[in-house]
């Protein structure tokens, strides 16, 4: 699915003299199957932005398509249900969707929603409980009994049981330790890579950005700052560094050692492998 | 919605805000007992006077005020309709097919109405004056003797304070779980009556087990500071009895003095 | 001497419902004007810990000393958090107050000290954390940084000998967690304060003056923060992660680098790679 924002914008109370501008003169371009990282301070609008992707709110200026659905300030939509099949939106702290007796039933209640069949949607639940890494026998359990990470991962999974086309991911890794973050991070791009699922990652680690994503865009009080790909972004680092946003540690590293190094070359590391395998480059070219 | 608390504190410096949160709870309380006393025009009219003076000299504009009446205009209607309609006192003004006005009515209508609008106002102003925080200290101290008949009074004023500490953050926490849910396919606005149902019970059920957590969080938070109950704890925010707190009541005194001459 | 701050001897804690000790015999002590950082995974014992130094729950066996006289037991957990004070996980779940000076005054006002010295201490305390400014704020207006750094002031407040953070940022976003470090690290160099910080956010870690790592109830490795996140160290097997230059040396050496020393900060690693690479 094709997500477009043309010159997008939202105020709150815009008749009320408490009007806010949260979003303005939004421009998107993502084209299907991308990974699509946002990143922006709290307050520069990001949430707004993501809330616009399945309807949950609608722009006040300008015009978003998301496939063949379109949302624009000048027609109110208002059969959502569609799309909100289509773009599949996992909050900060997903946990606190739970509700349902067991985990099982929690999973099965977005597709079912969707009118999807009772038995298709226990299997799905069955298929999805395996690979977000938890065992089947938690289906029967109250999603209540389990520990904060196990909870994070159902409510993930239930998401991921709609089969959206579209994957919206709002610091899924937040509140978890360095090891559940790195597993979860990779089983988005696992997931990303065998569907093709159109990714949209709104994230605060500049690494997490640097290493799945194939685009970045830097919110900065309710505009775009900058997008590009991302050696394009991180390329100016003192524009990032202005508004508070460091490069990716493995950039960072790069730069240091060719700044100290005395080498005038670009910086293309994204990743610790990557660095690894560009220092030990070095090391064997200069032994020759 | 976080703005919607029921007459909420409008912070402005006026003599009606400084006085002593107490002062005005005893003065709410006394009022709408005296408001039962009045029976004619006379004694409407000095408790409309008392009530004018009060809103003028908090300088909240009237429009804030009317605005604590919108919930009841139905009512105060209702009653006067009620009235009217009802009342055989007087001489009769209309009298047609099932239709019987009574001038009875119209006048007990109006008073009724009158009542009514009395007593919203002032509680109104209490609201619109005193800060909640403020409001709960005040009913603490005066409801504070009653704990020698057993009643947890300082237990209750720190439940109202907590729970207006809260009320915010369960109303972000209420819209973020009506997001997640709605992004998941359910319709908080329209469909089927079992469907709607059973969206409530997708808000309802994150919301109260959070509640519970929180609660216990709290409740061990509290306990790490020290909290443990009522004995031997000081006070941090202590408001004094003022000159002008003394003189409202005797105001409002005089007020019920002469209202006891004047009426019928 | 140093004054041993906190003393845990020989603990073991079972909960109520559990198959098997969330801490198995655990020995270790906290001496003043220290920063303790201790580090392990989620179920590692880490919060049981915590509870435990606040009398929140009672060892099964052995037992926990404040400051060499106060052993912790039902009749002392009172004056215990007199000289204990904790900072818990989540913002909102702590502030009790309806403003910022209400709820650092309730820790005072339930230690029953005098409005005087409330207002003195109040102020001193706001100043410490840099929240002057926000004295009147209502806590829905306050970041979720801002919030801890309210709960850090009210448990200062009360003149600790001893704060606790058990898990402080693991909330936050970036933003918050800068602050709330930097806050610890103020606090801990002009307070001279005796902290511990539970966490598992190795920057946080990298600043104390000794790490203990906590795995399936027990401590199995202590030392200065340079000594346990050296390279080679098994801290992989216990789902920690080091730092990233730790990290990256480790992959070096792997792949033959001759790398000799034990780095921490990138400045360090880079140096050793300049000399390395230039010396040919």
């Amino acid at each position: 699915m094709h997500i477009t924002f043309e010159k997008v914008g939202y105020t709150y109370q815009s008749k009320s003299p408490f009007a806010f501008r949260a979003l303005h003169d939004v421009d998107v371009e993502i084209a299907e199957g991308t990974y699509y990282a946002v990143i922006g301070h709290t307050g520069s609008g990001k949430s707004t932005f993501l809330q616009h992707l399945n309807g949950l709110m609608q722009p006040t200026a300008g015009k978003i398509q998301v496939g063949d659905f379109e949302l624009s300030s000048l027609k109110k939509a208002k059969q959502l249900k569609p799309l909100r099949k289509k773009v599949g939106l996992v909050f900060q702290f997903p946990e606190q969707q739970l509700f349902e007796e067991t985990v099982e039933k929690d999973i099965c209640f977005g597709p079912i929603n969707f009118g999807v069949k009772e038995d298709i949607a226990r299997e799905r639940a069955r298929d999805l409980i395996k690979l977000v890494g938890l065992s089947e026998d938690i289906l029967t359990k109250s999603p209540f009994e389990l520990s904060g990470g196990q909870m994070r991962r159902v409510a993930i999974a239930g998401v991921l049981a709609m089969e959206p086309e579209v994957l919206v991911l709002d610091e899924p890794t937040a509140g978890l330790d360095p090891i559940g973050q790195r597993s979860l991070m990779e089983m988005f791009y696992q997931l990303h890579k065998e569907k093709g699922l159109t990714t949209i990652l709104v994230t605060h680690s500049m690494e997490d950005a640097a290493r799945y994503a194939d685009y970045i865009h830097v919110l900065q009080q309710g505009t775009t700052f900058l997008q590009g790909k991302p050696l394009e972004v991180f390329s100016r680092e003192k524009e990032l560094a202005s508004i508070g946003l460091q490069l990716p540690m493995a950039l960072q590293f790069q730069k240091n050692l060719l700044k100290k190094l005395g080498r005038d070359e670009e910086t293309t590391c994204l990743t610790d492998e990557q660095l690894a395998n560009y220092i030990v480059n070095l090391y064997r070219e200069e032994k020759i | 919605m976080k703005e919607l608390i029921l007459g909420k504190y409008i912070p402005i410096d006026s003599i009606i805000h400084r006085l002593d949160a107490r002062a005005k709870l005893l003065m709410m309380f006394s009022f709408i007992l005296i408001v039962f006393f009045a029976n004619n025009l006379f004694s409407y009219g000095m408790l409309l006077l008392f009530a004018m003076c009060a809103i003028s000299l908090s300088k909240v504009p009237l429009t804030y005020v009317l605005k604590g009446l919108k919930p009841l205009w139905f009512l105060i209607l209702f009653t006067f309709c009620l009235h009217v309609f009802t009342n055989k006192e007087g001489s009769t003004l209309v009298n047609f097919w099932w239709i019987h006005i009574h001038t009875g009515g119209i006048v007990q209508g109006f008073y009724i109405s009158m009542r009514f609008l009395l007593l919203v106002s002032i509680t109104t102003m209490l609201t619109l004056t005193t800060n909640p925080i403020e409001i709960t200290d005040g009913l603490e101290s005066l409801f504070n003797p009653l704990k020698k008949i057993g009643l947890p009074v300082h237990e209750m004023a720190l439940m109202m304070s907590i729970s207006l500490r809260f009320i915010p953050t369960l109303m972000e926490e209420t819209e973020k779980i009506m997001k997640a849910q709605a992004s998941r396919g359910v319709d908080f606005s329209s469909g089927p009556l079992k469907e709607r149902l059973q969206a409530i019970v997708s808000l309802l059920v994150p919301l109260f087990i959070h509640s519970f957590k929180r609660a216990e969080d709290l409740a061990i938070a509290m306990e790490a500071r020290g909290y443990q109950g009522g004995e031997g704890r000081t006070k941090f925010r202590i408001s004094k009895w003022e000159m002008r707190d003394t003189i409202s009541l005797v105001l409002l005194l005089l007020t019920f003095l002469i209202i006891l001459k004047v009426r019928a | 001497m140093q004054k041993e701050i906190v003393k845990v001897n020989k603990v073991s804690y079972k909960y109520p419902n559990a198959h098997s000790n969330a801490l198995n015999d655990l020995t270790f002590s906290v001496y003043e004007e220290e920063w303790i950082a201790i580090v392990g995974r989620n179920g590692s014992g880490k919060s049981t810990l915590a509870k435990l130094l606040n009398g929140l729950i009672l060892p099964d066996e052995g037992e926990i000393v404040i400051q060499e006289e106060l052993r912790i037991q039902e009749d002392t957990v009172w004056d215990v958090r007199k000289l204990v004070a904790m900072v818990f996980q989540n913002p909102d779940n702590q502030f009790v107050g309806t403003t910022v000076i209400d709820d650092i005054a309730f820790g005072l006002e339930n230690h029953g000290i005098e409005k005087q010295e409330m207002d003195i201490r109040i102020a001193n305390v706001l100043k410490i954390v840099n929240m002057e400014k926000f004295t009147l704020h209502e806590p829905h207006s306050l970041s979720g940084g801002q919030k801890q750094r309210v709960a850090i002031a009210g448990a200062l407040a009360i003149q600790p000998s001893l704060l606790i953070l058990d898990e402080a940022t693991s909330m936050l976003d970036p933003i918050g967690r800068k602050e709330v470090i930097e806050t610890i690290r103020n606090l801990h160099k002009s307070l001279k304060m005796t902290v511990i910080s539970i966490t598992h956010d190795i920057e946080e870690a990298i600043h104390a003056d000794r790490v203990v790592v906590m795995h399936d109830g027990r401590l199995i490795q202590t030392g200065t923060p340079s000594d346990i996140f050296k390279r080679n160290n098994s801290l992989e097997e216990i789902g920690l992660a080091s730092p990233f230059t730790t990290q990256l040396a480790s992959k070096l050496l792997e792949k033959g680098i001759p790398l000799h020393d034990n780095h921490l900060m990138q400045e360090s690693l880079v140096n050793e790679l300049c000399t390395l690479l230039l010396k040919k």
